[in-house]
């Protein structure tokens, strides 16, 4: 019976110790299992017009204080998120055009968030509603992801640092609508016990507020 | 069960032996790849002739990585790798925009965004961003590197945010290169 019991125990030991061995391979980044090979060319076929586009996009942020982010920004507001609205090209029908097998800032997909304010920090306007405009989402098979921009969860309560739209690719098109400041920097989650709230950072309510109003 | 107990006791040691161990997230790789060991990229006429030098060397960083990998200026190609200047307001600093088919890259995009303002001076300007340190981080995310955001990453050039007047992300540390051999060994 014993004997049974340190063959499980074994089992359960040796099982663990692959679980553990297969979890730190991943932890250091290893990708050998991707197969890569190594072609003379760098000439690659690009999609045609069917194919789904897939693209992440990165960027390289400045780095903002929330100093910067108020002299940066022409509006800042408290409110709720009210609706993430379908992510659109950036094309009259809000479709992939014909002929394009690419993203770039000219062609691309947008999402738009529909934010209830409740308060303006800084330059006041009668507008119940604002729309912030974001790069990325997806449209059919097509998607463009960001790792730059902030992400928004309906209901979420937010103070956002708000710039105006200058880019060639979405600007003009309708709704009027705003781009957060400094990107994933501009938008912070306002929590009930008093905390504002972004991946890189924590401060307190009373304080992002004090800033501000300096 | 006395056997039991002590193989328990030797499990939870090596589960604390291995995540003190595990490195941190030395680089992060994409998991695309260029199709070859090289890339040609051009400048559009947006950018400022006075950038092309500081452009050119943000990817010269990249070069004498070790890497069999190559950025290859001037060269004729049918992709249209291209860097650009643009105005995008008040929100990122440069944006590179790539596309694939299968896993690998067929095409990058890099845009400066003008709404900030930009140097080349050899030490960097005081209120102004290093053209050179941007291109280095952008060139990083043509070779499929993904932004790092802890602060214990803050010395990298792929670290996603750049102060004014730095000039650090110019020169690659050992985990940028280890990012760029482990793609191209």
């Amino acid at each position: 019976m014993t004997m049974n019991k340190n063959i499980k125990y074994m089992i359960v030991f040796i099982g663990a110790v692959t679980l553990i061995m297969l979890s730190a391979l991943a932890l250091s980044g290893s990708q050998d299992g991707i197969k890569l090979t190594n072609r003379p060319s760098q000439d690659t076929k690009l999609a045609n017009n069917d194919m789904p586009l897939y693209s992440k996009s990165s960027a390289s942020l400045p780095l903002l204080g929330s100093e910067e982010l108020s002299n940066y920004s022409d509006t800042i507001v408290i409110g709720t998120v009210k609706e993430i609205n379908p992510s659109k090209w950036n094309s009259i029908n809000g479709k992939r055009p014909d002929g394009i097998d690419s993203f770039s800032l000219e062609n691309l997909i947008y999402t738009d968030i529909t934010i209830s304010v409740e308060k303006y920090l800084k330059n006041p306007s009668s507008a119940k509603e604002i729309t912030v405009r974001l790069d990325g989402g997806t449209v059919g098979n097509d998607t463009l992801e960001t790792d730059y921009e902030p992400t928004f969860k309906s209901g979420e309560k937010v103070l956002l640092f708000l710039t105006k739209d200058v880019t060639i690719g979405t600007s003009n098109i309708e709704p009027k609508h705003l781009r957060v400041t400094g990107c994933m920097q501009g938008k912070f989650t306002l929590t009930d016990d008093g905390k504002a709230v972004r991946p890189d950072k924590t401060v307190s309510q009373d304080e992002l507020l004090n800033t501000i109003e300096k | 069960m006395k056997y039991g107990k002590r193989i328990i006791g030797a499990m939870l040691l090596i589960i604390f032996l291995v995540n003190i161990t595990a490195p941190a997230s030395a680089y992060s790789y994409s998991g695309y790849k260029w199709g070859g060991n090289y890339v040609v990229p051009k400048l559009d006429s947006s950018i400022p002739s006075s950038w092309s030098s500081a452009i050119k060397a943000g990817s010269t960083a990249w070069n004498n990585a070790g890497a069999a990998f190559t950025f290859k200026w001037g060269m004729a190609t049918t992709t249209d790798n291209r860097i650009y200047c643009t105005n995008a307001g008040a929100t990122y600093l440069g944006r590179s925009i790539p596309n694939h088919t299968g896993n690998y890259n067929t095409r990058y995009v890099t845009y400066f965004n003008t709404y900030y303002p930009w140097s080349t001076a050899s030490s960097g300007e005081s209120g102004k961003y290093d053209v050179q340190s941007v291109a280095a981080h952008e060139f990083g995310h043509w070779l499929t590197l993904y932004d790092l955001y802890d602060s214990g990453d803050s010395e990298k050039t792929m670290y996603e945010w750049t102060s004014s007047n730095e000039i650090k992300k110019r020169t690659l540390t050992s985990d940028d290169i280890a990012g760029i051999n482990h793609i191209y060994p």
